[in-house]
């Protein structure tokens, strides 16, 4: 197969690319949202905590 | 917002974790077991279902599958409902997942210590099986998505996108691994063969790790952890980032079980730095983990349940942090092969997944019993006992690692090896074996005491089968923030997150095994090399139906000390065109004992003969254990006391199933199977009857194994190979 070196540069781009736009994404969001989504297991209790 | 009631069910998550108390402490007995036969190799009786090569699967497969697998859809069941507020979709597909799962470890208990295995690491059960593991993992799978999509709370918290993504790979990485062409009820060959087998079997064994003993428990530490300390997580923003770069990373790290090996190098050295890349994301898990307890230190010193989860995120980090030093190669030069490997198995296997596991029953049975603990000591006993358990069991398997290791490589100064005796390096380690022993003997108690405990809780309780609980309906229409990323639109989306995590996970698998699969120069064919007659195949069936892989590799590394150990004529390494017709591979993951890829010619017939009979004899102080079922023999009173004829019923068969998968079998040879298989035992059969101390049939088995020892190295020897420059 000709060109095989092209796979690790497309990943390399493809994780990178994704990555960044992850770290922005999280950089972005309001923090608010996140303390929210945090809660979320400790909201729903029925049964008394020990 | 409408109001409502529903009901949670805990029936199924009581019975799944009952299941895995029970498959746990048997599996644990079975470890103890072979382990035990390490040391005193008398253990297995005599008896062919009792030998470590065929055990040791049983073991894995038992704590792996059973004890956190049954452990793991509990804790998902439980936390599943209450993170949706829904109540689990299908009670009926909830009840057919148990029975089923249950069923299929029964038939792993009765079928591997019968000898029915495929030889493959963690994924040993034949093809029935596999095709019932399957259904069921659909059966979970449908359940949980079904559940997600009928959910009263819209976003997906973390833990439900670790449950997500476990089930899309595991799924992924069950089917690909397990595609093997049956030549009977009970038997199949790997569709891959040689070095393409090879790295199918450790893109799966790995990833089994990742998304059967990590992701899935990720999940769980996610919502029991908080749960427990009653604190939300340390960092959500962490999670995200974490959980993608886990499920990316993850997939690639494969290769690095495979370093030294024949596998291409450039293989190696992907799995080498995404196993280190790997660190990061792990450590985001563990480091979310600990932190959650900031503040709460002090409620550790009173709690049993979070005592378990502080050491067992301390385990998962140090496993975390040990496996990517291991993907480095000089230290995998060491560590291969060695007792090494299984203490970094068991900090991850005893620790992070068991203690988290035990932490997680702790909690939950006196919550779902409506009843409190017991008791807090004997809780705090097993924790301290578990926890010396640990430290026995790993810290001698280090030193055993170590001085194996070095011994193998111990050169004199005119260039010979110290220890040219194989066995001299094992006996060198039995005491760590014993201590070993120990640990693992400290760990059984552990999880005895914990029977205790919860017996005694839930009788002191009653299961509340269906908890009340009540939310509101979930709006039709959904408001977007003004400003929403797509990362809270996956969030949403459960369908979505999981396309898009099968999209990540398959990326290291394509890139990885495409290149090796299509492109000839990564396996460069040596003409020498010859399909195994059809006597030798047989003979090789007999070598996977005993386990003889799980003691045996057959993987010459390109270091001096190996060539000079197992081919001191010739001096070649292991090449990756000698296992081109190896349906499926053996390269094996430990030495217990030597390597055997060069083992034919080495010792004559009758030397393998008396070994298989009784090892001790050829080599004195061996832990092998003795084969005589191979053999045909007689009381003194002339009655058959032991059949061991070969049974030829699926020969034909079996030359045709290879052909099938690209053996290059002719059809003239095929047809005269019976011919080729007789001229050769007879062959073998009078070359062993010469000895006067030997009297055996063409006819047993013993020669069927020997036809097959001896080819093993000798199609590379006729090629005149020269190998390259060894490192």
């Amino acid at each position: 197969m000709e060109g095989v070196e092209i796979f690790p540069l497309v990943s390399l781009l493809i994780f990178f690319s994704f990555f960044m736009l992850l770290g922005l994404y999280v950089w972005k969001t309001d923090k608010k949202f996140f303390n929210q989504m945090g809660e979320l297991p400790l909201k729903n209790d029925q049964t008394q905590d020990q | 917002m409408q109001i409502e009631k529903f009901q949670y069910d805990n029936t199924i998550v009581r019975n799944f974790t009952v299941a895995s108390i029970i498959w746990g402490t048997v599996g644990f007995l079975v470890g103890l077991y072979v382990a035990l036969e390490l040391v005193y190799p008398t253990l297995n009786l005599n008896l062919p279902w009792l030998t470590f090569g065929r055990l040791r699967a049983l073991h894995t497969n038992a704590v792996i599958f059973a004890f956190v697998g049954n452990a793991m859809f509990a804790g998902i069941y439980y936390s599943l409902q209450r993170l949706l507020k829904a109540r689990m979709a299908s009670d009926l597909l909830g009840k057919i997942h148990f029975w089923g799962w249950q069923l299929i470890i029964v038939s792993a208990a009765l079928s591997l210590p019968l000898g029915y295995t495929t030889s493959k690491e963690y994924a040993e059960l034949e093809w029935p099986i596999d095709i019932a593991i399957a259904l069921i993992w659909i059966v979970f799978g449908v359940n949980m998505i079904w559940t997600i999509l009928k959910r009263r709370e819209r976003h997906l918290y973390v833990a439900v996108w670790f449950y997500i993504a476990t089930f899309i790979t595991v799924a992924v990485l069950h089917i690909v691994n397990s595609l093997e062409l049956p030549v009977s009820g009970m038997k199949s060959y790997s569709v891959f063969a040689g070095v393409q087998d090879a790295l199918i079997q450790w893109w799966y064994g790995h990833n089994a790790v990742a998304f059967f003993l990590t992701t899935p428990i990720l999940g769980l530490m996610y919502y029991f952890v908080p749960k427990a300390a009653n604190r939300p997580i340390y960092s959500y923003k962490l999670s995200i980032i974490h959980f993608w770069a886990l499920i990316f990373l993850y997939i690639w790290a494969g290769p690095h079980h495979l370093l030294y090996s024949s596998l291409p190098d450039w293989a190696q050295s992907l799995g080498t730095v995404f196993s280190i890349m790997l660190l990061a994301p792990s450590w985001g898990g563990m480091i979310n983990g600990l932190l959650t307890l900031r503040g709460a230190w002090d409620k550790v010193r009173e709690s049993a349940v979070l005592k378990f989860f502080v050491v067992e995120i301390t385990a998962y980090g140090m496993s975390t942090f040990e496996g990517p030093m291991l993907s480095l190669k000089s230290v995998n030069a060491v560590a291969h092969f060695t007792d090494w490997i299984p203490a970094h198995v068991h900090i991850g296997t005893l620790g992070w997944n068991g203690f988290l596991i035990f932490g997680m029953i702790y909690w939950l049975m006196p919550r779902m019993y409506k009843t409190s603990l017991f008791s807090e000591k004997l809780a705090n006993a097993h924790f301290w006992i578990g926890t010396l358990g640990i430290l026995f069991w790993a810290l001698p398997m280090y030193v055993a690692g170590f001085t194996q290791s070095l011994m193998w490589q111990d050169f004199n100064p005119d260039g010979t090896l110290v220890y040219g005796n194989f066995l001299e390096t094992v006996t060198q380690i039995i005491p760590m074996y014993a201590l070993r022993d120990f640990g693992g003997t400290l760990y059984l108690i552990g999880i005895i005491l914990l029977i205790v405990n919860v017996l005694r809780t839930t009788a002191t309780g009653k299961l509340i089968r269906n908890e009340e609980a009540e939310a509101p309906a979930l709006a039709k229409a959904y408001k977007e923030h003004s400003s929403e990323h797509w990362h809270r639109w996956l969030e949403r989306n459960p369908l979505k997150l999981a396309l898009w995590s099968f999209v990540a996970i398959l990326i290291g698998g394509i890139v990885e095994f495409v290149p090796t699969a299509m492109i000839e120069s990564n396996i460069p064919t040596i003409d020498s090399v010859k399909p195994y007659t059809v006597l030798e195949l047989e003979g090789r069936d007999i070598y996977i139906r005993e386990g003889c892989n799980a003691c045996h590799t057959q993987m010459v590394r390109p270091f001096r000390s190996e060539v000079i150990r197992y081919d001191p004529e010739n001096q070649q390494y292991s090449m990756a065109g000698e296992y081109v017709y190896d349906h499926p591979h053996l390269w094996g993951s430990k030495r217990t004992g030597p390597d055997l890829h060069r083992v034919g010619g080495k010792y004559s017939n009758s030397w393998h003969y008396n070994h298989m009979w009784e090892p001790v004899s050829m080599s004195p102080k061996s832990i092998m254990p003795r084969y005589t079922w191979l053999f045909t023999t007689t009381d003194a009173d002339g009655s058959l006391s032991n059949n061991g004829s070969l049974s030829t019923s699926m020969s034909k068969k079996k030359l045709e199933a290879m052909k099938t998968l690209g053996v290059p079998y002719e059809d003239a040879y095929i047809d005269q199977w019976e011919m080729h298989l007789n001229e050769q035992a007879q062959a073998i059969a009078d070359d062993l009857n010469k000895d006067p101390n030997i009297e055996v049939d063409a006819n047993e088995e013993i020669i069927a194994l020997i036809a097959y020892l001896q080819r093993l190295g000798m199609d590379i020897k006729k090629s005149g190979t020269q190998t390259a420059s060894i490192e």
